[in-house]
């Protein structure tokens, strides 16, 4: 009987805004643990929250071989991997500070809008082992600031968010970077003539979880993918790649999935100059459907590894927004909830937050509109590409995807 | 117990939680889980900011106590304190599931019952089936320095179904649920899933793409009950409006924000998924008349929020467990039932659309449902299945275009989801309602 032991300590700091000052600090400091035992083809898991003795968890693992839940897979063995990722030692000081700093500087220039939410420092100290000789450990730390701005005039919830994501916080330029945000905030603009528009995504989301949910491999053997049957085929854009990123450096987490596999180069291809190369697989359905395993298991630390989602993103193709569009006015979406997809892959959504962008600078804030584009047309003829944009300071390493969608005022 | 610091308001949240999870993915049994859990949030206030701490070790609860008052500033006149003040004292057990507990229901018997729902699962176009049955029984204990010493226990049970479908071209995920107190109530729900599975499964033979624009929107309890949370319920919760001028002018109470016949409500003291017999900082559940007869009458408040806005707090003060802090949340929210027929209300629609159930919804400035049946309604019937993306309205707007509510009427709770708001997802809220026509919204 083999036994696998993961634990997961995890320590966050967060400082909390309402109304343009801090109101609270929250100190967070949780492990979990669980251990896996493997029998006679057979899996048991048992896990906890909080300080357990690993001895009670190995009892509870093996009666729950009793549910005969079946693993007749080889487990990970003999792997030695540990990563560590962390930059920079966040303080609580450092957080209170960091967010006073910048909420004084907010409050000193654009005392027009009220700002509530976050600033967090989460550390992360994430272990697999087996008795098998799987030995993984990932430590990071990083800081996550997600302030709600909303101008004192509007009867609005929120009218727009200031973000970043990542290691090492470079407060002045996000500073300098927030402040020219909010000078587009209050230019109120028109949205750019015409019906079709190009259209570059802060955050892919919606329009990414749905490609994946259409690329996981259980979805895909079962017939139900959108893709279904069109493995190797070209579907996309020439230009267009997009990677499994398991990579700590731009995915924030774990290098190996739920099942400890590890991939060469943290990654694994998923479309390939526009074609479809993979789809992603766990052990499981690896084996069901005769698909290349694609180390993509996940799920809870007490849970019975599964394909589900994974992170994915498009790789850089492409260079210099500003020439690439030509004078040409785009819009840079920072929300755009609760929009979905027909059975067709047919994609509508409103856009809730969005500014007039010239590919280097936001121009000025748009009024609501509605949007739609078929996912085949989004990264096939009418996509542009991905492009690097540091200039756009959201996190340590930002890209952004652009592509023509199909706009209509509210 | 606990020995409060002086200058500060105290309190402890304690939360022991039993969870069951059984699963079957395509007729396999995928996880079989119990798990049994314990920890505590800490909150201490100067009067100036909070200071929080979630642990689970509680033989710690009163260091982290010293620790965070070590990190403030102690306040010689905390107690007159506007929210301190405000915060209600109770002495009170209320163990209500002890001799029924769901803990005590065998393994075997969830097991059973969840594998009878995925068994119903045979029609060629359901591709892919997610079953599972969950229970949480949750005893919580709120200790805090003004005396308070409430202990209570709330529990569910429920069964949830995924399924992804395929016809042709179409493909689509429905998803179906019930969730009970008990579990005797929950074996009564099978009927419920073999009907929504036939309907699925003629959903997606026939459903055809549709033409967007602006249609007359009849919603079932299930598409009213998200449309009134996202719709308007959020924007009830006041904490938005702590420090906000034009939001409070905005929603002033007494406010025309609707037509006259309706009605929203959050009551807290609804078994379910929204029961809330105390909230999270030991203030008693309360029904919220949120909008009478059209017209703004109350909103959902914490002891804070509701200091800051002088007005009363309303038992909303919510977290979805004890790593997180209580915010202002719904509890269950619903459009309270009309006088008319819903034949009647499918009469006058001459070219409308009926949204059965739904996917996922959003509420900002414009609020969003994703469909996933949605039928034609033409010349007072409802006929074709149609594949809409999402229907969405402007908030500001759309309450005074509801031009009908029936007398049929539905409070529904659910597993596998909740409410999100901010970092705190998901939160069981309770919702449902009537059918409810909106004369003019936007199908994408």
């Amino acid at each position: 009987m083999n036994k696998e032991y993961i634990r997961i300590k995890r320590k966050e700091t967060s400082v909390k805004l309402q109304a343009s000052a801090i109101n609270s600090i929250r100190i967070k400091d949780i492990v979990r643990n669980a251990v896996r035992v493997y029998k006679d083809d057979k899996l048991g898991i048992a896990g906890a929250i909080g300080s357990t003795s690993i001895a009670d968890l190995e009892q509870q693992a093996e009666t729950n071989l009793a549910a005969n839940i079946p693993y007749p897979y080889p487990i990970e063995a003999n792997h030695k991997d540990h990563r560590d990722y962390r930059e920079t030692k966040y303080t609580e000081q450092d957080i209170m500070t960091m967010t006073e700093t910048l909420l004084n500087e907010l409050n000193k220039e654009y005392d027009d809008f009220i700002y509530s939410e976050s600033l967090q420092a989460v550390t992360i100290d994430y272990t697999m082992t087996n008795t098998a000789g799987l030995d993984l450990r990932y430590q990071d730390e990083y800081v996550n600031l997600g302030f709600v701005v909303k101008a004192k005039q509007s009867a609005n919830l929120f009218d727009t968010f200031i973000s970043w994501s990542g290691r090492k916080l470079d407060l002045p330029r996000l500073t300098t970077f927030a402040k020219q945000q909010l000078k587009a905030e209050r230019n109120l603009v028109d949205l750019p003539e015409g019906d079709k528009v190009p259209v570059f995504f802060a955050d892919l989301s919606t329009v990414g979880g749905y490609l994946v949910r259409q690329l996981n491999g259980e979805t895909y053997g079962n017939k139900a993918s959108l893709f279904d049957g069109k493995l190797g085929e070209k579907l996309f854009h020439d230009k267009l790649n997009v990677v499994q990123d398991d990579d700590p450096k731009t995915s924030f987490t774990r290098f190996f999935d739920a099942e400890g596999v590890t991939k060469e180069n943290d990654r694994v291809p998923l479309i390939t100059d526009g074609v479809l190369t993979n789809v992603f697989t766990d052990k499981k359905n690896a084996a069901k459907f005769d698909l290349p395993h694609t180390g993509s298991a996940s799920g809870g630390y007490d849970d019975v590894p599964r394909v589900q989602m994974v992170a994915a993103r498009p790789l850089v193709d492409s260079k210099d927004i500003a020439k690439t569009l030509n004078g040409k006015p785009a819009i840079f979406v920072m929300v755009s909830a609760g929009g979905d997809f027909t059975a067709e892959g047919h994609y509508a959504t409103p856009v809730q937050a969005a500014y007039l962008f010239d590919g280097k600078q936001f121009i000025g804030k748009l009024p609501n509109f509605n949007m739609n584009n078929s996912i085949y047309k989004m990264l096939g003829e009418d996509y542009i590409g991905t492009f690097q944009a540091d200039h756009l300071y959201f996190s340590d390493d930002y890209y952004v995807l652009g592509c023509y969608m199909n706009v209509k005022s509210e | 117990m606990y020995q409060f610091p002086q200058g500060f308001y105290v309190d402890v949240r304690i939360e022991d939680r039993f969870t069951t999870r059984v699963a079957y993915i395509n007729g396999d049994l995928q996880e079989q889980k119990v798990r049994s859990n314990i920890g505590a949030f800490i909150r201490l206030f100067d009067g100036v900011r909070w200071y929080y701490s979630s642990l689970t070790d509680l033989d710690a609860i009163q260091d982290q106590i010293d620790t965070l008052a070590n990190m403030a500033e102690a306040n010689p006149d905390i107690d007159d304190h506007p929210y301190v003040k405000m915060y209600e004292v109770h002495t009170d057990e209320l163990i209500q599931y002890r001799d029924k507990s769901l803990k005590d229901v065998p393994l075997e018997d969830k097991d059973k019952l969840v594998k009878q729902v995925a068994d119903m699962c045979t029609d060629e176009t359901i591709k892919m089936v997610n079953a599972f049955y969950v229970d949480d029984v949750t005893v919580k204990e709120i200790f805090t320095s003004k005396g308070s010493h409430v202990k209570f226990d709330k529990q569910t049970c429920g069964i949830g179904l995924y399924m992804q479908c395929a016809h042709g071209t179409n493909k689509n995920q429905f998803a179906a649920s019930r969730a009970e107190i008990y579990f005797d109530d929950l074996a009564q729900d099978l009927p419920h899933f073999e009907e929504e599975i036939a309907k699925n499964v003629a959903f997606i033979q026939n459903a055809i793409p549709f033409e967007g624009g602006e249609y007359p929107v009849l919603m079932g309890p299930l598409a009213t009950g998200v449309f009134t949370h996202e719709s308007f319920g959020h924007k009830s919760e006041s904490d938005f409006m702590v420090g906000d001028e034009a939001m409070r002018k905005e929603w002033t109470l007494g406010k025309e924000v609707g037509q006259p016949l309706l009605n929203i409500i959050d009551d807290g003291t609804v078994l379910g998924n929204g029961y809330v017999p105390y909230d999270d900082e030991g203030t008693k559940g309360k029904k919220t008349h949120i909008i009478t007869d059209g017209i703004l009458t109350d909103r959902l408040h914490s002891v804070a929020t509701a200091a800051a806005l002088e007005e009363q707090p309303t038992g909303n003060a919510r977290s979805i467990n004890f790593e997180f802090e209580p915010i202002v949340r719904m509890t269950t929210t619903y459009i309270d039932k009309g006088s008319t027929p819903l034949k009647d209300i499918i009469k006058t629609i001459d070219n409308g659309i009926f949204v059965d159930t739904i996917k996922h919804g959003s509420g900002m400035s414009t609020f969003t449902i994703a469909p996933s049946r949605a039928y034609k309604i033409e010349h007072g019937e409802i006929t074709t299945p149609i594949n809409v993306s999402v229907i969405t309205g402007n908030v500001f707007e759309t309450l005074h275009l509801v031009d009908a509510i029936s007398e049929e009427f539905e409070l529904l709770s659910f597993v596998g989801g909740g409410c999100g708001k901010m970092e705190q997802f998901p939160l069981p809220v309770g919702f449902g309602g009537p059918y409810t026509l909106v004369r003019k919204l936007n199908v994408m």
